[in-house]
């Protein structure tokens, strides 16, 4: 009985899983991802824009903090900070100025290690008011404000995280009689 | 004889199991890019936004947007650009009226300032945009009482 058990076994061919159902299975879920699916990331920067108030200042109080404000002009970034705790001559220490490198390029990697200097000083400081020129395009106000706002830990391995520098930004608009920060020297 | 062992055998069915293997590729794909969440987001045709490294979430908020041909609100257009400019009256009024009326509306149909929502406006531009537009529609949203923004990128 057994022998025969045995022979009957042996000579039938094993079934084939029946994969259909899950194909069809596959075949609605396809499409229905596809409706939802991303293949472009939209992210945003968040910005403000000044507003009057006589009673405020944009001057930190805590006197371990600076606000930066960048001037972003047709030939260069000048970048200058306020501190109610610094005197004068130590905010014109700290104050740099970065002509373009060649043509019209901006001087990117020497404002942000300007900037991570000034943040490794006064670790609490966010915030930093951004004047550009009237021409600047959109592409090149971005670019400068990805290298201020944050820098990579480690730019070789982009998994090591980043480091926050001045993330708070604020757009004023610039007044040709506000800038007098040429007298800072240049930084390369 | 020969036919004898045919008849025996029974017809191959389809070989799905490499189909099955792609298509599993294709759903774990496609669940990883998912967005669960209903944005509500409609990027602009005539718009290239600017590319940046910025790592900000997506939040949904009034939207703004510029590009080179209209102005448009919430996907309404709204006034007519000429190669990303407008004319020079507005520029030197340094307000867009119009806009400014729209968002005005907005604000005072919506929940928004204290206790309600923030009131933010999600500006896409094109990336050729010169900053003087740019800051002259902040300027405009934040007359109507959005004083904070959202600048729309695409993430390299």
């Amino acid at each position: 009985m057994f022998g025969k058990k045995r022979r009957f076994h042996s000579s039938s061919e094993p079934d084939d899983l029946n994969v259909i159902p899950v194909m069809n299975l596959f075949m609605v879920l396809i499409p229905f991802l596809l409706l939802g699916a991303a293949f472009y990331q939209v992210g945003v920067i968040p910005t403000s824009t000044a507003t009057h108030d006589p009673s405020a200042s944009d001057i930190p109080e805590t006197p371990t903090t600076v606000a930066a404000n960048l001037v972003i002009e047709p030939d260069a970034i000048t970048v200058t900070f306020a501190s109610t705790s610094l005197s004068e001559e130590e905010l014109a220490e700290i104050a740099g100025r970065f002509p373009h490198e060649s043509g019209e390029d901006f001087n990117l990697e020497g404002l942000q290690r300007h900037l991570r200097d000034i943040k490794e000083k006064y670790p609490q400081s966010t915030t930093m008011t951004v004047l550009p020129h009237d021409g600047l395009d959109y592409q090149s106000l971005v670019e400068v404000l990805d290298a201020c706002r944050e820098y990579p830990v480690d730019p070789e391995n982009p998994e090591a995280g980043h480091e926050e520098l001045f993330p708070v930004t604020v757009f004023s608009k610039l007044l040709r009689a506000e800038v007098e920060v040429a007298d800072t020297p240049d930084e390369n | 004889m020969s036919s004898q062992f045919l008849k025996k055998k029974k017809p191959r069915g389809l070989m799905l199991t490499s189909l099955l293997d792609m298509f599993t590729i294709i759903l774990i794909f496609l669940i990883v890019s998912f967005e669960a969440e209903d944005q509500d987001f409609q990027l602009d045709p005539d718009v290239t936004l600017p590319d940046s490294a910025a790592r900000s979430v997506f939040t949904p908020a009034v939207s703004v947007t510029v590009n080179p041909q209209r102005l448009i609100v919430e996907g309404e257009p709204l006034m007519e650009l000429e190669d990303g400019r407008f004319s020079a009256d507005v520029y030197s009024e340094g307000e867009i009226e119009t806009l400014v009326t729209r968002l005005e509306e907005i604000f005072s149909s919506g929940n928004y300032g204290r206790g309600g929502e923030e009131a933010v406006v999600m500006i896409q531009a094109d990336k050729d945009m010169d900053y003087q537009t740019l800051y002259l529609v902040m300027r405009s949203s934040s007359m109507a009482g959005f004083s904070r923004y959202r600048l729309a990128i695409m993430k390299n």
